[in-house]
């Protein structure tokens, strides 16, 4: 075809037209973007309106760094001082469908103190998708706990110890809804009274000493075996337990005494103490015998006999019983770890032990990496590096050992290791850059299984702080 | 019957888009919540209808057949990505309740497909009117689908509450499912019958000349019929 016929042809024509067509609409679009902006100003002024209708102003903007901006459940972007008193805080929650979801969040400030909650108001969230859902009693709902909140409370979307609030079919965004408020809760309380915020990754661990505590998942048996040291209850000491929860029900619950101070065993039924009372029970039924979500109700214990001098100690034994249940799911929730696609949680193990430091022992079992079978790696982290690291075959395929450099074998090479370096040699977060190695050799022959290495101890170290205490990733 | 005065028919019951055609039903069930988002989606969509059916018939001579899907879809986002401009500066309220329901309007199957079935190959003003009446179709089917279910699901009309009885399920993906088999039952039933009512009216006309008038002694117009 010449040249003059290219310019003649349909395929030329199709495409000058195209062209054509795509730089108009481009050029349109940005005389209209330029005649519709809405600018942050104009965004703002429209909160404003809406949120006090021109009955308040702004008094004095809060300054928002990292350090007071950012918690664990979501952000504070912006804050100001209203002419009324209270706080406008503009706050994200983390946990959404498609994203993180921001809110404005009026917080009463009484006297020098936190009051509660006066309006909330939806501003962007763009990934959701059934924000239709939301009516006004859902937003209005945030504010007709005050006295909870006043207590200490937050709201939920599930357990007991929360103040639920969940639209049912979109839990997600509730949750991220809820983390929000959360966070603007949170910062009034750091960042303009000066408190220290404690948040808690599990449900009714304010009951529990989470630095003795040690959990054990199962996730082939769907179990987790727990070692709970509760706190002191008022003169009651501080008592373990030995729980291990299965499908969400409790299989075997012991009071143990080894690491705690002794305790008036005598007064307390003899149910709890051997732990029959609660094996088979769930968290709803256990949730019911502390109806406020720390109180127990003696009315709801079906005929338990609850001795005079000993109801604190009782109370210990049900906080650890609904510490176990409630967060059964919230124990293992892998499905959001980094590097977790190359992981068969089914043989996997994690098992975190504060007594040992800040460490987490780690049975990983890779998934087959293309031509490479699946491998093991038995792997200890600990304060953010590697500290050991072991292949291991028994329950998974042969693989050609002969050929992966044997520092990785033998795992010297990654022991010292931090997250960064292992990184590094997974560029794209999952394939092997051989010149990012610092020189180890790659056999041919053996770099898929050489990729598991590097990805198990990429998941190990990425995922350290997740075991370490059953929140949320590194 | 006028040629447009048919094509707006078509448009608005004889090929209504959600209960004829089943078209746009993601944000049909999605979006019927409350009468107010159905109005909202209903009148998005038909802004953006009309717009593009008159662009595109304006081109159909220009746009080469191999790229008309390619340009029709550039055309259709240019007129959403305008559309949500425009919501977000004047009316914010329900740019937020529409969430990405809006953008997705793009890919929404009635737009594209009056697009290609019509717009391409009629002149202007039978395209304009067709896409006014397949959106006020769609708009009409939205509005009656989120009345029952914010009625039922949550007892209020247009959001003025009016009683507290509420039954959660209208307002479930479920509840959409099922208030959107039943508006189409009705409707086929509906149709149906005026069809039926309206071949009996014609089978009718066309028998006068040879058997005399209806109302002529031993005839009815059932056994007509």
């Amino acid at each position: 075809m010449t040249v003059k016929q290219f310019f003649k042809s349909n395929a030329f024509k199709s495409l000058a037209v195209l062209l054509a067509i795509v730089i108009i609409a481009g050029g349109l679009l940005a005389i209209f973007n330029d005649l519709l902006f809405v600018s942050d100003e104009e965004r703002f002024n429209r909160t404003i309106e809406k949120i006090y209708g021109g009955s308040a102003t702004v008094e004095e903007t809060l300054t928002i760094t990292d350090e007071n901006g950012t918690f664990d459940k979501g952000a504070v972007s912006a804050a100001y001082k209203m002419s009324d008193g209270n706080y406008l805080i503009h706050s994200s929650g983390k946990g959404g469908y498609g994203g993180d979801v921001y809110l404005w969040v009026v917080v009463i400030a009484e006297n020098g103190k936190f009051g509660g909650i006066e309006k909330v108001l939806l501003d962007t969230s763009d990934g959701e998708t059934l924000l239709g859902n939301f009516r006004d009693s859902f937003y209005e709902n945030f504010t007709k706990h005050n006295d909870e909140l006043v207590e200490g409370k937050y709201f939920g979307t599930s357990g007991s110890d929360v103040i639920n609030n969940v639209v049912t079919g979109t839990t997600l965004s509730s949750n991220a809804m809820c983390n929000a408020v959360n966070t603007a809760i949170d910062f009034f309380k750091s960042a303009v009274l000066g408190e220290e915020v404690v948040s808690y990754t599990y449900l009714y661990e304010k009951y529990v000493d989470m630095t003795q505590t040690t959990i054990e998942r199962d996730f082939a048996a769907n179990s987790v075996t727990l070692r709970i040291v509760m706190q002191a209850n008022g003169i009651a000491p501080s008592i373990a337990f030995d729980v291990t929860v299965k499908d969400g029900a409790i299989t075997a619950f012991e009071a143990t005494k080894p690491f705690v101070q002794q305790y008036d065993e005598t007064k307390i039924d003899e149910s709890l103490r051997n732990g029959t009372y609660f094996v088979g029970k769930t968290a709803e039924e256990i949730a019911a015998a502390l109806p406020d979500g720390e109180t127990l109700d003696p009315a709801k214990l079906e005929g338990l006999g609850l001795a005079t001098g000993a109801s604190r100690s009782s109370e210990s034994f049900f906080r650890a019983a609904a510490f176990a249940t409630a967060n059964f799911e919230a124990f293992f929730a892998p499905e959001n770890l980094t590097y977790a696609s190359y992981v068969d949680f089914e043989q996997s193990t994690f098992t975190w032990n504060y007594t040992e430091g800040n460490e987490v022992k780690m049975h990983i079992v890779m998934q087959a990496n293309g031509i490479a079978p699946s491998i093991a790696f038995d792997v200890t982290v600990k304060d953010g590096a590697i500290t050991a690291f072991e292949a291991t075959k028994p329950f998974v395929q042969q693989y050609d050992e002969t050929k992966i450099d044997e520092s990785l074998r033998n795992g010297t090479y990654f022991v010292g290791k931090t997250l960064e370096e292992i990184a590094a040699a997974l560029p794209d977060g999952e394939t092997l850059d051989p010149a990012k190695l610092g020189g180890l050799g790659l056999a041919t022959g053996a770099s898929r299984s050489s990729e598991s290495f590097f990805r198990a101890a990429a998941f190990a170290l990425s995922n350290y702080t997740f075991y370490l205490t059953g929140g949320e990733q590194a | 019957m006028n040629k447009y005065v048919k094509t707006a028919v078509d448009g608005l019951i004889t090929n209504n888009a959600t209960f004829k055609l089943v078209l746009g039903t993601c944000a049909t069930l999605a979006l019927t919540t409350s009468a107010i988002n159905g109005v909202g989606m209903g009148l998005s969509v038909t802004a953006v209808l009309l717009l593009s059916n008159v662009v595109i018939s304006l081109l159909r001579k220009v746009i080469p057949n191999t790229v008309r899907i390619p340009a029709f879809i550039v055309i259709i986002a240019t007129m959403v990505t305008i559309l949500r401009m425009a919501l977000d500066k004047f009316l914010p309220d329900l740019y937020d309740s529409m969430g990405v329901f809006l953008p997705l309007i793009v890919v929404n199957c009635i737009i594209l497909g009056r697009a290609e079935a019509f717009a391409s190959k009629q002149p202007v003003l039978d395209s304009a009117i067709d896409g006014v009446a397949t959106g006020l179709g769609f708009t009409a089917a939205l509005t009656i689908m989120g009345v029952i279910r914010e009625l039922l699901g949550s007892g209020s009309f247009f959001g003025i509450q009016l009683w507290d009885f509420k039954i959660g399920f209208f307002t479930s993906s479920a509840g959409a499912f099922f208030v959107y088999g039943m508006c189409i039952a009705l409707f086929t039933l509906i149709s149906n019958r005026v069809e039926y009512a309206h071949r009996a009216r014609k089978a009718r006309e066309l028998r006068v000349p040879a058997e005399g008038p209806l109302d002529a002694p031993g005839i009815s117009a059932k056994e007509e019929a």
